[in-house]
């Protein structure tokens, strides 16, 4: 915090007025519903949605300049020549990870609504409510996931070429070599350097890498071990991101598919159950990707400036403090689940249940 | 004033409008956990509705206040961060909690669920406001030496003057909420509400002023160093002008002109935050000055820069909502009443591109992202895909929301 707080902090400071201007304007689209004019009450909402894109934009700074820091210099353990906006704003890589978290929440909240309404549909409710809450939610799930393929394409070059360590861990790849091939499955041995038990595709990471099927990828040999991630972390969470990430896309594929042949939902309930699965598994992807880049990036907590164990507070006391946590976390979750079934039994008003 | 200076003006501007507007939010929890039920139940209705439009962004002052402080001056921040690290969890999850209470409630709870959730939420509104002002007594009385957790874990926020502080921001909060509350239920109309308000605002009021100086003593105790610069120049000043601004204050609600009470009661907050800012320069932490703590001019620059522009935005957005409130639009039982949108002419269908243009452009997108090398091109495929989405969208949907299959 005292160190480099005031190379990446303007970030936050920005993002504060933005969580201001969402704070405001929330208040104001809640509590005007029926006290202020339709025009004016949905005008109130669009400061919600700016203050929300300037908001992650300003926390995925900081994050993207964590991966790949710049605009200042290191004298006596001080920055020094501190340049903020071209160090959180002039970032090569705040782009692609700002795309790719914004896609996954498309993605994430598309399953996740269409799965609870996915469950309604198989149940019978088959209401133009339903019907409708189902379109607009997979909808926007559907056309996000195949896209991320190709934005997630898009990120894994980028770390390929500012953090080779953090890419050679996705894949467990000790040493360097010529058309690297990509192991599903299986486990690294720090011993030996391979991936032992996997199912080797050839020239794959090289291919995905650099886009060159022969191309040189950098192996984890080429710095100490102390500089290494824990390997079979980021490969197993990366592994599972990318496999659940290809689930979606063809979900959403069979969904799009039948939207323009066929203008309409699909009928098989396979499909309806698969949306109810996507619904957590598109969480648990999103869980899977944020562990792949934080812990791909250690032991550094900002990539070759500072180590995560120079970076930790001196108070003690802290496995308390993550227990706490973990207990409030439990209880937040268990009182959203709660709030939402309360709120779901409260019925809905006739007019949207008439078909138009 | 310096320009190393300028960002703890606006720090302590933030921490003043948290301790009024934040305070009254705590002190509407405190009202909540004494009224109690039965005829008390009223009260609290009315604690937990008239703060409801407000409460979130009067939280984010919190947020304000630290992350102008983290930039500004990270060594300082770290220190206070690390060692007091106790009392800030404690806020912490306080504010965490009480958000959630407030979220619950509207979930419409059996009796039985609706006073676990008001156990929650009156037992953080008392803890917050205590711990924060606990983190304060420990920074004044300088118990927060420079470096990573160099202070101690305990004892520097369970002191005297901690516990004086932090009696005073809870009762501080009490009164303000008080004060608020009886000016919201004269608003309504409400008389018997705003007498028990009333009533309420004089006995805490009496209390904080009696906290107050009690304070001043532990002070010339426990810290001498701002006890003598809260009595003399500047220091003394602030705090007789917050000593004349609470017994106006007093007076004011006696002739139950709670308007302008809102406004002296904020300013003797005010002046006692003033008070404490003057009393204590040069020095921010011991042995580390303002001028010491600050980072270079380049990063306050820019943060000064941003949270003008920001400013622009704020200002007026916090003066539309305020003014929704205090006028009385966002009070309970006032409904517009707008028709049910039954029988009316049917909604003409917006125009849609055909599905062939996003199509396109989300591929040549895609290709450009795929082949290109150069950044800026990188860029134009990341939008092409973007707003082929975009358009693609309401199309599709229109396609599945309204056909008749499946």
């Amino acid at each position: 915090m005292a160190t480099l707080g005031d190379v990446f902090c303007l970030g936050f400071s920005f993002e504060a007025i933005s969580f201001f201007v969402e704070a405001i304007f929330i208040a104001i689209y809640v509590y005007g519903w029926d006290r202020l004019s339709p025009r004016l009450h949905l005008l109130s909402g669009v400061p919600i949605a700016l203050a929300g894109v300037s908001g992650s934009l300003m926390v995925l700074s900081v994050n993207a300049w964590m991966n790949n820091p710049s605009g200042f210099r290191l004298e006596h353990g001080r920055a020094v020549d501190v340049e903020p906006l071209d160090a959180l704003f002039g970032n090569s890589y705040l782009w692609p990870e700002l795309l790719h978290m914004y896609v996954a929440a498309y993605i994430v909240v598309g399953f996740l609504i269409g799965g609870a309404y996915a469950w309604s549909w198989l149940r019978g409710r088959r209401t133009p409510y339903v019907r409708r809450a189902l379109a607009i939610s997979l909808t926007a799930a559907a056309l996000a996931a195949p896209v991320q393929i190709v934005v997630g394409d898009w990120i894994a070059r980028q770390v390929a070429q500012d953090q080779p360590t953090k890419l050679a861990a996705f894949e467990g790849l000790g040493h360097t070599e010529r058309g690297a091939a990509i192991h599903l499955g299986g486990w690294y041995e720090h011993d030996t350097g391979e991936v032992e038990y996997g199912i080797p595709i050839p020239y794959l990471l090289s291919l995905l890498a650099h886009h060159d099927p022969n191309a040189e990828v950098q192996g984890l040999g080429e710095v100490p071990e102390t500089d290494q991630p824990p390997i079979n972390v980021v490969r197993l969470t990366f592994q599972t991101m990318v496999g659940i990430g290809l689930l979606l896309a063809a979900i959403g594929a069979v969904h799009l598919y039948r939207l323009v042949r066929r203008r309409g939902l699909p009928r098989s309930p396979w499909f309806f159950r698969a949306v109810i699965a996507a619904g957590p598994l598109s969480v648990v992807a999103l869980i899977c990707g944020w562990v792949t880049t934080e812990v791909g990036r250690q032991p550094w907590v900002v990539y070759g400036v500072m180590r995560t164990k120079d970076s930790v507070t001196g108070a003690d006391g802290i496995p308390l403090g993550y227990a706490t946590l973990v207990l409030v976390y439990v209880g937040l979750i268990a009182a959203t689940i709660w709030i939402l079934r309360r709120l779901a039994r409260i019925p809905l008003e006739e007019v949207l249940d008439e078909p138009r | 004033m310096s320009l190393a200076e300028l960002p703890l003006v606006l720090t302590l501007v933030g921490l003043v409008a948290y301790t009024v507007l934040g305070g009254a939010d705590f002190g509407a929890g405190l009202w909540f956990f004494i009224s109690g039920r039965g005829k008390g139940q009223d009260l609290r209705e009315h604690a937990f509705h008239a703060m409801g439009p407000v409460w979130e962004a009067n939280h984010v002052w919190l947020i304000f206040v630290l992350v102008v402080c983290w930039t500004a001056y990270p060594l300082a921040f770290g220190s206070i961060a690390s060692t007091l690290a106790v009392p800030l969890f404690i806020a912490a999850i306080g504010v965490i909690c009480r958000g959630t209470a407030y979220a619950l409630r509207s979930g419409n709870p059996s009796p039985r669920q609706d006073s676990a959730i008001g156990a929650v939420f009156s037992l953080s509104s008392v803890l917050t406001p205590f711990a924060l002002g606990a983190a304060v007594g420990g920074i004044a009385s300088g118990r927060v030496p420079v470096g990573n957790a160099e202070g101690h874990l305990f004892s520097s926020w369970l002191n005297q003057t901690s516990l004086m502080i932090g009696l005073l921001a809870v009762a501080t909060s009490a009164y303000l909420a008080a004060v608020f509350l009886a000016a919201d239920a004269a608003r309504q109309e409400d008389r018997a509400m705003t007498e028990a308000f009333r009533r309420r605002a004089l006995i805490a009021g009496v209390v904080a002023g009696a906290l107050a100086a009690a304070g001043v003593l532990v002070l010339a105790e426990d810290a001498p160093s701002l006890f003598d610069g809260l009595t003399e120049g500047g220091g003394l000043v602030a705090l007789g002008a917050s000593l004349a601004a609470g017994i106006g204050t007093l007076a004011l609600v006696v002739r139950s002109r709670f308007e302008a009470a809102r406004y002296t009661a904020g300013i003797a907050v005010a002046a006692i935050v003033a008070g404490w800012g003057i009393a204590q320069s040069p020095t921010f932490l011991p042995g580390l000055t303002v001028e010491e703590a600050a980072t270079d001019d380049s990063t306050i620059v820019v943060l000064i820069a941003g949270l003008a522009v920001g400013a622009l935005i704020l200002v007026p957005s916090l003066f539309v909502l305020f003014r929704l409130v205090l006028t009385g639009r966002f009070d309970m039982g006032i409904r517009l009443g707008i028709p049910p949108l039954v029988g009316g002419r049917p909604a003409k269908g917006p125009r849609l591109l055909p599905l062939a243009v996003p199509l396109a452009l989300g591929l040549g997108g895609a290709v450009i992202l795929i082949i290109a090398t150069a950044s800026w091109l990188q860029m134009i495929g990341a939008l092409a895909i973007l707003f082929a989405m975009a358009v693609a969208l309401p199309a599709l949907v229109v396609r599945g929301g309204t056909a008749e299959g499946g």
